[in-house]
Protein backbone atom coordinates (compact mmCIF):
# COMPACT_ATOMS: atom_id res chain seq x y z
CA UNK A 1 0.00 0.00 0.00
CA UNK A 2 1.37 3.40 -0.90
CA UNK A 3 1.71 5.53 2.22
CA UNK A 4 4.27 7.79 0.64
CA UNK A 5 3.36 10.17 -2.15
CA UNK A 6 7.05 10.27 -3.23
CA UNK A 7 6.71 6.55 -3.96
CA UNK A 8 3.75 7.36 -6.17
CA UNK A 9 5.71 9.99 -8.08
CA UNK A 10 8.64 7.63 -8.65
CA UNK A 11 6.34 4.78 -9.68
CA UNK A 12 4.58 6.89 -12.27
CA UNK A 13 7.86 8.18 -13.73
CA UNK A 14 9.32 4.65 -13.81
CA UNK A 15 6.32 3.21 -15.66
CA UNK A 16 6.48 6.12 -18.10
CA UNK A 17 10.15 5.24 -18.74
CA UNK A 18 9.41 1.51 -19.15
CA UNK A 19 6.67 2.04 -21.76
CA UNK A 20 8.76 4.73 -23.48
CA UNK A 21 11.63 2.25 -23.66
CA UNK A 22 9.36 -0.34 -25.29
CA UNK A 23 8.77 2.37 -27.91
CA UNK A 24 12.49 2.30 -28.76
CA UNK A 25 12.15 -1.42 -29.58
CA UNK A 26 8.71 -1.51 -31.20
CA UNK A 27 7.18 0.78 -33.79
CA UNK A 28 4.13 2.95 -33.15
CA UNK A 29 4.29 3.18 -29.36
CA UNK A 30 4.00 6.65 -27.85
CA UNK A 31 3.63 7.62 -24.20
CA UNK A 32 1.85 10.81 -23.15
CA UNK A 33 1.81 12.43 -19.71
CA UNK A 34 -0.72 15.21 -19.34
CA UNK A 35 0.07 16.33 -15.82
CA UNK A 36 2.70 16.39 -13.10
CA UNK A 37 2.68 13.28 -10.93
CA UNK A 38 1.23 15.23 -7.97
CA UNK A 39 -2.01 16.01 -9.82
CA UNK A 40 -5.05 13.74 -9.42
CA UNK A 41 -5.59 12.81 -13.07
CA UNK A 42 -9.01 11.18 -12.74
CA UNK A 43 -7.32 7.81 -13.09
CA UNK A 44 -5.36 8.72 -16.21
CA UNK A 45 -1.72 8.71 -15.09
CA UNK A 46 -0.37 7.98 -18.58
CA UNK A 47 -1.82 7.55 -22.05
CA UNK A 48 -0.15 5.01 -24.31
CA UNK A 49 -0.82 4.98 -28.04
CA UNK A 50 0.10 1.55 -29.34
CA UNK A 51 -0.85 -1.27 -31.73
CA UNK A 52 -4.17 -2.82 -30.72
CA UNK A 53 -2.67 -6.20 -29.79
CA UNK A 54 0.11 -4.79 -27.57
CA UNK A 55 -1.49 -6.01 -24.35
CA UNK A 56 -1.79 -9.53 -25.80
CA UNK A 57 1.97 -9.49 -26.32
CA UNK A 58 2.63 -8.01 -22.87
CA UNK A 59 0.32 -10.64 -21.31
CA UNK A 60 2.32 -13.41 -22.99
CA UNK A 61 5.62 -11.90 -21.83
CA UNK A 62 4.22 -11.58 -18.30
CA UNK A 63 3.17 -15.23 -18.38
CA UNK A 64 6.00 -16.93 -20.30
CA UNK A 65 8.85 -14.43 -20.24
CA UNK A 66 8.80 -13.79 -24.00
CA UNK A 67 6.48 -13.52 -26.98
CA UNK A 68 6.65 -13.92 -30.74
CA UNK A 69 3.40 -12.02 -31.34
CA UNK A 70 3.88 -9.43 -34.09
CA UNK A 71 2.29 -6.06 -33.44
CA UNK A 72 -0.46 -4.85 -35.74
CA UNK A 73 -0.69 -1.56 -37.61
CA UNK A 74 -4.00 -0.59 -35.99
CA UNK A 75 -3.42 1.95 -33.23
CA UNK A 76 -5.45 2.35 -30.05
CA UNK A 77 -5.19 4.61 -27.00
CA UNK A 78 -4.76 3.08 -23.57
CA UNK A 79 -5.32 4.57 -20.11
CA UNK A 80 -2.58 3.58 -17.67
CA UNK A 81 -2.94 3.92 -13.92
CA UNK A 82 0.03 3.34 -11.63
CA UNK A 83 -0.20 2.14 -8.04
CA UNK A 84 3.27 1.89 -6.55
CA UNK A 85 2.15 -0.38 -3.70
CA UNK A 86 4.64 -2.62 -1.92
CA UNK A 87 1.98 -5.19 -1.02
CA UNK A 88 -1.07 -6.74 -2.63
CA UNK A 89 -3.67 -4.82 -4.62
CA UNK A 90 -6.98 -5.36 -2.83
CA UNK A 91 -10.55 -5.60 -4.07
CA UNK A 92 -11.49 -2.02 -3.04
CA UNK A 93 -8.59 -0.51 -5.00
CA UNK A 94 -9.39 -2.66 -8.05
CA UNK A 95 -13.06 -1.61 -7.89
CA UNK A 96 -11.93 2.02 -8.10
CA UNK A 97 -9.60 1.27 -11.04
CA UNK A 98 -12.54 -0.28 -12.89
CA UNK A 99 -14.80 2.66 -11.91
CA UNK A 100 -12.24 5.01 -13.47
CA UNK A 101 -12.45 2.95 -16.69
CA UNK A 102 -16.17 3.77 -16.88
CA UNK A 103 -15.36 7.47 -16.39
CA UNK A 104 -12.87 7.35 -19.26
CA UNK A 105 -14.72 5.54 -22.08
CA UNK A 106 -12.63 7.30 -24.73
CA UNK A 107 -9.86 4.73 -24.17
CA UNK A 108 -9.87 1.34 -25.91
CA UNK A 109 -8.05 -0.42 -23.08
CA UNK A 110 -7.22 0.19 -19.42
CA UNK A 111 -3.97 -1.02 -17.85
CA UNK A 112 -3.12 -0.93 -14.17
CA UNK A 113 0.47 -1.29 -12.98
CA UNK A 114 1.78 -2.04 -9.51
CA UNK A 115 1.60 -4.18 -6.40
CA UNK A 116 3.28 -7.49 -5.75
CA UNK A 117 0.10 -9.43 -6.52
CA UNK A 118 -3.67 -9.17 -6.69
CA UNK A 119 -5.94 -10.51 -3.97
CA UNK A 120 -8.59 -13.08 -4.92
CA UNK A 121 -11.28 -10.39 -4.71
CA UNK A 122 -9.26 -8.01 -6.90
CA UNK A 123 -8.73 -10.75 -9.53
CA UNK A 124 -12.48 -11.40 -9.70
CA UNK A 125 -13.24 -7.69 -10.18
CA UNK A 126 -10.60 -7.50 -12.94
CA UNK A 127 -11.92 -10.61 -14.72
CA UNK A 128 -15.47 -9.26 -14.71
CA UNK A 129 -14.34 -5.85 -16.03
CA UNK A 130 -12.31 -7.54 -18.77
CA UNK A 131 -15.51 -9.08 -20.18
CA UNK A 132 -16.73 -5.58 -21.14
CA UNK A 133 -13.55 -3.74 -22.15
CA UNK A 134 -9.93 -4.96 -22.22
CA UNK A 135 -8.78 -4.27 -18.65
CA UNK A 136 -5.37 -5.56 -17.60
CA UNK A 137 -3.18 -5.39 -14.52
CA UNK A 138 0.60 -5.78 -14.56
CA UNK A 139 2.14 -6.53 -11.15
CA UNK A 140 5.78 -5.89 -10.24
CA UNK A 141 6.70 -9.42 -11.37
CA UNK A 142 5.03 -8.92 -14.77
CA UNK A 143 6.79 -5.58 -15.22
CA UNK A 144 10.15 -7.20 -14.38
CA UNK A 145 9.60 -9.76 -17.17
CA UNK A 146 8.54 -7.02 -19.61
CA UNK A 147 11.65 -5.00 -18.73
CA UNK A 148 13.83 -8.08 -19.33
CA UNK A 149 12.25 -8.55 -22.75
CA UNK A 150 12.80 -4.89 -23.63
CA UNK A 151 16.17 -3.92 -22.09
CA UNK A 152 17.12 -0.26 -21.98
CA UNK A 153 19.05 0.77 -25.08
CA UNK A 154 22.09 3.03 -24.67
CA UNK A 155 21.36 6.39 -26.29
CA UNK A 156 24.47 6.19 -28.50
CA UNK A 157 23.21 2.90 -29.99
CA UNK A 158 19.58 3.90 -30.51
CA UNK A 159 19.93 4.08 -34.28
CA UNK A 160 21.89 0.84 -34.71
CA UNK A 161 18.78 -1.26 -35.24
CA UNK A 162 15.51 -0.54 -36.87
CA UNK A 163 12.67 -1.00 -34.36
CA UNK A 164 10.68 -4.22 -34.77
CA UNK B 1 -0.64 9.21 -9.36
CA UNK B 2 -4.38 8.98 -8.85
CA UNK B 3 -4.53 8.21 -5.14
CA UNK B 4 -8.00 7.86 -3.68
CA UNK B 5 -9.72 7.82 -0.33
CA UNK B 6 -12.22 4.98 -0.32
CA UNK B 7 -15.04 4.42 2.16
CA UNK B 8 -15.23 0.63 2.36
CA UNK B 9 -17.62 -1.72 4.13
CA UNK B 10 -16.24 -5.17 5.01
CA UNK B 11 -17.70 -8.31 6.49
CA UNK B 12 -15.69 -9.04 9.63
CA UNK B 13 -14.35 -12.41 10.72
CA UNK B 14 -13.10 -12.61 14.31
CA UNK B 15 -13.06 -8.80 14.35
CA UNK B 16 -10.87 -8.58 11.22
CA UNK B 17 -12.08 -7.20 7.85
CA UNK B 18 -12.09 -9.63 4.91
CA UNK B 19 -10.88 -8.19 1.57
CA UNK B 20 -13.04 -10.33 -0.72
CA UNK B 21 -16.20 -9.15 1.07
CA UNK B 22 -15.44 -5.44 0.59
CA UNK B 23 -18.04 -3.08 -0.80
CA UNK B 24 -17.09 0.47 -1.78
CA UNK B 25 -19.57 3.00 -0.39
CA UNK B 26 -17.85 6.07 -1.83
CA UNK B 27 -14.53 7.47 -2.97
CA UNK B 28 -12.71 10.70 -3.73
CA UNK B 29 -9.47 11.58 -5.48
CA UNK B 30 -6.92 12.62 -2.89
CA UNK B 31 -4.90 15.75 -3.77
CA UNK B 32 -1.19 15.26 -3.16
CA UNK B 33 -0.97 18.03 -0.53
CA UNK B 34 -3.69 16.36 1.52
CA UNK B 35 -2.06 12.97 1.06
CA UNK B 36 1.23 14.40 2.37
CA UNK B 37 -0.52 16.09 5.31
CA UNK B 38 -2.34 12.90 6.33
CA UNK B 39 0.90 10.91 6.23
CA UNK B 40 3.10 13.58 7.79
CA UNK B 41 0.74 14.09 10.73
CA UNK B 42 0.23 10.37 11.23
CA UNK B 43 -3.55 10.42 10.72
CA UNK B 44 -3.55 6.76 9.69
CA UNK B 45 -2.78 3.26 10.86
CA UNK B 46 -1.51 0.32 8.87
CA UNK B 47 -3.70 -2.69 9.52
CA UNK B 48 -3.66 -6.23 8.20
CA UNK B 49 -6.90 -7.67 6.87
CA UNK B 50 -7.77 -11.16 5.65
CA UNK B 51 -7.72 -11.90 1.92
CA UNK B 52 -10.53 -14.45 2.22
CA UNK B 53 -12.60 -15.90 5.02
CA UNK B 54 -10.47 -18.31 7.05
CA UNK B 55 -7.18 -16.81 5.84
CA UNK B 56 -4.49 -15.23 7.99
CA UNK B 57 -4.59 -11.40 8.14
CA UNK B 58 -1.75 -10.62 5.72
CA UNK B 59 -3.13 -7.94 3.41
CA UNK B 60 -1.83 -4.52 4.43
CA UNK B 61 -4.26 -1.60 4.30
CA UNK B 62 -3.76 2.07 5.25
CA UNK B 63 -6.84 3.20 7.20
CA UNK B 64 -7.38 6.84 8.19
CA UNK B 65 -7.62 7.74 11.87
CA UNK B 66 -8.28 10.98 13.78
CA UNK B 67 -10.85 11.91 11.16
CA UNK B 68 -11.97 14.96 13.15
CA UNK B 69 -8.44 16.32 12.78
CA UNK B 70 -8.35 15.41 9.09
CA UNK B 71 -11.63 17.28 8.60
CA UNK B 72 -10.25 20.34 10.45
CA UNK B 73 -7.21 20.27 8.17
CA UNK B 74 -9.43 19.90 5.11
CA UNK B 75 -11.67 22.78 6.10
CA UNK B 76 -8.67 25.07 6.60
CA UNK B 77 -7.50 24.04 3.13
CA UNK B 78 -10.97 24.61 1.65
CA UNK B 79 -11.17 28.13 3.12
CA UNK B 80 -7.75 28.93 1.64
CA UNK B 81 -8.90 27.65 -1.75
CA UNK B 82 -11.99 29.86 -1.53
CA UNK B 83 -9.78 32.88 -0.77
CA UNK B 84 -7.59 32.11 -3.79
CA UNK B 85 -10.64 31.66 -6.01
CA UNK B 86 -12.01 34.97 -4.72
CA UNK B 87 -8.75 36.72 -5.66
CA UNK B 88 -8.86 35.13 -9.14
CA UNK B 89 -12.46 36.25 -9.69
CA UNK B 90 -12.32 39.61 -7.89
CA UNK B 91 -10.66 41.61 -10.66
CA UNK B 92 -11.81 42.60 -14.11
CA UNK B 93 -9.77 39.95 -15.87
CA UNK B 94 -10.83 36.35 -15.33
CA UNK B 95 -8.38 33.72 -16.55
CA UNK B 96 -10.41 30.67 -17.43
CA UNK B 97 -7.62 28.13 -16.73
CA UNK B 98 -6.99 29.60 -13.26
CA UNK B 99 -10.68 29.51 -12.39
CA UNK B 100 -10.97 25.96 -13.71
CA UNK B 101 -8.01 24.88 -11.57
CA UNK B 102 -9.45 26.61 -8.48
CA UNK B 103 -12.83 24.96 -8.91
CA UNK B 104 -11.32 21.53 -9.52
CA UNK B 105 -9.15 21.76 -6.39
CA UNK B 106 -12.14 22.93 -4.38
CA UNK B 107 -14.30 20.13 -5.74
CA UNK B 108 -11.64 17.50 -4.88
CA UNK B 109 -11.21 18.83 -1.33
CA UNK B 110 -14.99 18.94 -0.76
CA UNK B 111 -15.40 15.34 -1.95
CA UNK B 112 -12.60 14.17 0.37
CA UNK B 113 -14.28 16.03 3.24
CA UNK B 114 -17.60 14.40 2.40
CA UNK B 115 -16.07 10.89 2.59
CA UNK B 116 -14.55 11.70 6.00
CA UNK B 117 -17.78 13.29 7.24
CA UNK B 118 -19.87 10.26 6.27
CA UNK B 119 -17.56 7.98 8.25
CA UNK B 120 -17.59 10.38 11.25
CA UNK B 121 -21.29 11.19 11.25
CA UNK B 122 -22.88 7.91 10.15
CA UNK B 123 -20.37 5.13 10.82
CA UNK B 124 -18.24 6.36 13.74
CA UNK B 125 -18.96 3.24 15.80
CA UNK B 126 -18.68 0.80 12.87
CA UNK B 127 -15.25 -0.93 12.80
CA UNK B 128 -16.40 -2.79 9.67
CA UNK B 129 -16.53 0.50 7.73
CA UNK B 130 -13.15 2.10 7.08
CA UNK B 131 -11.72 5.00 5.11
CA UNK B 132 -8.67 3.56 3.32
CA UNK B 133 -6.02 4.82 0.89
CA UNK B 134 -6.26 3.04 -2.42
Amino acid sequence: MSKNSEKGRKGELAVCAIFSNIGTHERNIEVIRDNKTCTPERGVDLVVFCPHNTSNKLDEIAEKGDSEIGLSNTEISVRVQVKNFSGAIGKATMEEFVEDSKKNPQFAEHWGVGGLRLTKGAKEVLENANKNVPTKWYTADSITKIQAQYPERPFVNLNDETPK
Amino acid sequence: MSQKLILVKYIMEDGIPVDETSENLGSAYLPDELHEAILHKGFYSEINIKETQGAEPEISVIALENLDEVINQLEAEIFELIKVAHIHTGGEVHIRTEIERDLRKLSDALKVREICKVKCDEYADRPDILVILG
